[in-house]
């Protein structure tokens, strides 16, 4: 009994592991061999399937709306001249964009899930936007060629500007170009 | 090394009872972990300290008090305290060979820390801070980067460096959440957070809330001051489903969601600064300390309790005071601070106390800020703060910081004019005092009441010139005991008639009026000043409006001006009051009894008269008879007297001069009677309603007040002859010279 007990936890963690390990989803870990048998949409729309589908979602939709809120504290302490406080926040911040949104919106030559397209999309708005705010033209331009390259047929896709208002993404990118001042 | 299920069985009891402690909000748990505790199961594996610090991510950022209870309750569970733990514990440890595990170095700084917290540990957080900094080599390990960057900040607010708590928050956020944050959602999703394996990822719900402790409940407790707005990013993603996210982990009400919730709408409403979280959290500290102050000061008086009560919010409101970067986050705390400055002085007179307290939010200052907030009225009021609330957030600080320093300004005055000598009489320096802020807020008034569009001031402001207006009046005619000199008289007949025409329904003043007139000896001019003040309510569109409309306290209006359109009415305003009213009352009747008997006299005069004449008829009828005038051409003459007339012609004729006499008083009579007839019913329709007053005083945005507003546009109250703001700036700038020179002695 004691047995089974012990043995049971690690073995659907583990199961658990191998189907949602969603950090790992575009990373190249242990299941790698898995995917590798499946052509790539396949094996997106196999890895996100049902409930992972929807945490990804969630992850993405929450990720864009925390980049909002460090937006707005950036535009803040710009307002108020704090430079110590920009200073310490961009430090913050541009870490955040690699460990956290980037592995989010990685290339795979897939554009990700057909689902998470709009998130995807978001997500490089967002990031766009906070670089502008933090000051990195380069990084803004980037972004708008990624935006542009890795979204070309799906320009008319509905996505959310990080303004909130509900735009397609032709007049997203536009809007963004407008925001950073062409970068 | 693996773990008997008794392990975690009292693993589980340990993190359950700390986070009912978390709060200080689930004492009825603590049974339930005592009883746990209890069982055979349990008691195989008694609960050590080592559990309980390796469950410290639970509870460590408790409120200082609830830790020290938790302490407290855990050394009775585990049989000696957490103090003597340590130097049982790791002194030996350290006395072997070997060097301590990360795990004993852990629980190490963790109790350090945590004796650090509830103030058992001379050394401060520096013990601490050397015990986790031995792990930095093993930072890979979330754990081990939490606890220390965790210290690390609590080292900070020790030092008060903001700047290196706002590193460590953000390190902690971006070193340890950030990473467990993807495995959580997945662990979650499984319903593997309470499984034992989940290992530190399962924590995260805890962390949410010890960051957010720290944040917005520790930096404050620390006084921490200095800029940390760097982390209102970290407290708006809080928000965002992460505190009280997890309700299996934490019941929502033991945790800090309600205040963080707070804190972010602060952070983004209308008496933000500019989103800064820095002066947000000292604000809302500011406010605490407020109210402790308010309730000390209602319950005790000036005691040594609410004096060190209103120092620690004086305090507090300067230290938000340093963070405010924008003109909306000053205005804020003015408004704040000025409440407390009224509160003080309302104290004070309700005590009978002086006032021994200084406040450095001064009135005059905040005139200046209100003058500056108006200056951007049409241009830059957005850069002033509003830019994310908007204009109608940019009005309503306006007239919210007017409506403090008028409440300031009357409380201030109606403690000054408490004050007395003591012999008794009222203290001419306090009443000079009194005027002084009476005047200094009716020529306020008077500087922003022009502005057409009515967006500057409150409603209530105009209330407010009424109660200036009198209140310099009355200060006037209580200077120097009370003997007013001529020109101090004019002074206060002038300030009494700008006070009614701001507001005409207060009987009193009335009176108070023709007291005034009458020590400077123009009682009779009483209708003369009266009748414009009248007119204007008899007049008023906007007032038939209102009570056409049957608006809130139309009647009571109405008999107002029923009794303005009457001269005799109005004559009772200034010479009457309910007192007199049974005087008044006896004189009518007094005065229909006269006529009564006027009348009885007129007619028993009118009787005799004719009877005279008809005696006089028959003597002369009877005279013709014996003379035979009849026959004859002579009439005999009948009792002629000296004079050539007879008795009876005389008292005929005398009797003619009563009836006129009599006629012309009953006259006279009947005239009063009619007038007093209708007016003094008139009057009397008028009595008892100072409530309207009281609650003008009381309620800032009473209806009334909008009509007093319009009534006052339309009515313009004039102190003279010349135009009416003119003369009324005037007005209250000389009623202050000019006692200036009445203090000095210079013209009495």
């Amino acid at each position: 009994m004691k047995r089974t007990r012990r043995l049971g936890a690690p073995l659907a963690l583990s199961l658990a592991t191998a189907v949602l390990s969603t950090g790992c989803l575009f990373q190249n870990g242990p299941q790698a061999a898995f995917f590798e048998r499946q052509s790539g949409s396949e094996a997106l729309e196999a890895q996100l399937a049902g409930e992972a589908l929807a945490q990804r979602k969630y992850s993405m939709r929450r990720v864009r709306r925390d980049l909002g809120s460090f937006r707005l504290t950036l535009e803040q302490l710009q307002r108020h001249g704090k430079a110590a406080g920009i200073d310490r926040f961009v430090r913050f911040a541009r870490p955040y964009l690699t460990d956290r949104v980037d592995p989010l919106i990685e290339h795979d030559g897939a554009v990700s899930h057909p689902e998470l397209r709009p998130f995807h999309a978001e997500l490089l708005l967002s990031k766009a936007v906070l670089l502008h705010q933090i000051g990195d033209a380069g990084a803004v331009r980037a972004t708008i060629d990624r935006l542009e390259n890795e979204f070309a047929s799906m320009t008319s896709m509905l996505v959310l500007y990080p303004t909130g208002q509900a735009v397609t993404l032709e007049q997203g990118i536009a809007l963004l170009r407008h925001q950073t001042g062409g970068a | 090394m693996m773990k008997t299920s008794t392990d975690h069985g009292a693993r589980r009891a340990a993190r359950r009872h700390a986070a009912a402690w978390r709060s200080g909000a689930a004492l009825a748990m603590l049974g339930g972990l005592f009883a746990l505790v209890a069982t055979p199961a349990a008691a195989a594996s008694q609960p050590s300290w080592n559990d309980y610090l390796d469950h410290a991510y639970v509870y460590s950022a408790a409120d200082e008090d609830d830790l020290r209870g938790l302490l407290e309750r855990t050394t009775l569970v585990v049989g000696r305290s957490l103090a003597d733990y340590h130097a049982e514990t790791f002194p030996a440890l350290a006395a072997r060979k070997t060097p301590m595990t990360e795990i004993q170095l852990r629980r190490k700084a963790i109790a350090e820390l945590l004796l650090h917290r509830i103030g058992e540990r001379s050394s401060g957080i520096a013990d601490a801070v050397a015990t986790i900094d031995q792990l930095d080599d093993r930072l890979d390990r979330h754990e081990n980067r939490y606890w220390f960057h965790t210290i690390h900040a609590h080292e900070a607010l020790q030092a008060g460096d903001a700047a290196a708590f706002v590193d460590q928050i953000l390190s902690v956020w971006l070193g340890v959440i950030t990473p467990l944050e993807v495995p959580f959602e997945t662990y979650k999703t499984l319903a593997l957070t309470e499984n034992g394996n989940a290992g530190f990822v399962r924590t995260l719900p805890h962390l949410y809330e010890s960051v957010a402790r720290l944040i917005l409940v520790q930096s404050q407790t620390a006084a921490l001051d200095g800029d940390i707005d760097s982390l209102g990013a970290i407290a708006r993603v809080l928000t965002d489903e992460r505190v009280g996210a997890d309700p299996e982990a934490i019941p929502v009400d033991a945790t800090s969601k309600a205040f963080l919730d707070h804190v972010v709408a602060r952070l983004d409403g209308a008496e933000s600064d500019g989103g800064s979280l820095s002066y947000t959290l000292a604000l809302i500290e500011a406010e605490r300390a407020h109210q402790r102050a308010r309730k000390s000061l209602a319950d005790n008086g000036f005691d040594a309790g609410s004096e060190a009560a209103v120092r620690d919010t004086v305090a507090a409101y300067q230290r938000a005071m340093r963070n405010a970067n924008t003109l909306q986050g000053q205005v804020a705390i003015y408004s704040r601070a000025l409440r407390q400055v009224g509160e003080v002085f309302a104290t004070a007179e309700r005590t009978e106390t002086e006032v021994g307290l200084d406040i450095p939010f001064s009135i005059e200052r905040a005139l200046e800020l209100y003058e500056e907030l108006h200056a951007a009225k049409d241009g830059d009021w957005a850069r002033q703060g509003y830019v994310d609330q908007g204009r109608d957030a940019y009005l309503a600080a306006m007239r919210g910081l007017w409506s403090e320093i008028q409440e300031a300004s009357f409380n201030a005055a109606a403690y000054y004019m408490s004050r007395r000598d003591q012999e008794g009489p009222a203290s001419d320096e306090a009443i000079v005092h009194a005027i002084n802020t009476y005047s200094r807020y009716l020529h306020a008034f008077e500087s922003f009441a022009g502005d057409p569009s009515g967006e500057s001031l409150p409603d209530s402001a105009y209330f407010g010139a009424y109660l200036a207006a009198r209140g310099i009046g009355d200060g006037v005619l209580f200077f120097a005991g009370g003997d007013a000199s001529v020109d101090q008289l004019e002074e206060a007949i002038t300030q009494y008639q700008t006070a009614l025409g701001y507001f005409p329904f207060d009987r009193d003043l009335w009176s108070t009026l023709a007291v005034a007139l009458q020590r400077s000896g123009r009682e009779s001019d009483f209708l003369a000043v009266a009748k414009p003040i009248a007119d204007g309510v008899v007049r008023s569109r906007h007032l038939d409006r209102w009570i056409e409309n049957g608006s809130v306290w139309g009647q009571e209006m109405a008999s107002f001006r029923n009794a303005f359109e009457n001269d005799r009415s109005l004559v009772y305003f200034g010479f009457a009051d309910e007192t007199k009213l049974p005087e008044l009352e006896a004189e009518f009747a007094r005065l229909k009894a006269e006529r009564d008997e006027v009348s009885a006299r007129v007619a028993a005069t009118r009787n005799e008269r004719d009877e005279l004449h008809a005696a006089r008829r028959e003597a002369h009828r009877l005279a013709a008879e014996l003379s035979g005038e009849n026959e004859g051409p002579t009439p005999p003459a009948v009792a002629v007297g000296g004079n050539g007339r007879t008795r009876e012609s005389e008292q005929i004729a005398q009797l003619g001069l009563d009836l006129e006499r009599l006629g012309s008083n009953h006259e006279r009579l009947e005239a009063r009677i009619r007038a007093i007839a209708h007016s003094l019913p008139t009057f009397k329709a008028t009595l008892g309603h100072e409530a309207l007053q009281r609650e003008l005083a009381a309620q800032r945005d009473h209806p009334v007040h909008g009509l007093l507003r319009r009534y006052a546009e339309e009515y313009a109250p004039t102190t003279g002859p010349e135009p009416a703001a003119e003369t009324a700036s005037a007005g209250s700038q000389a009623a202050w010279q000019a006692l200036q020179s009445w203090a000095a002695g210079e013209d009495r």
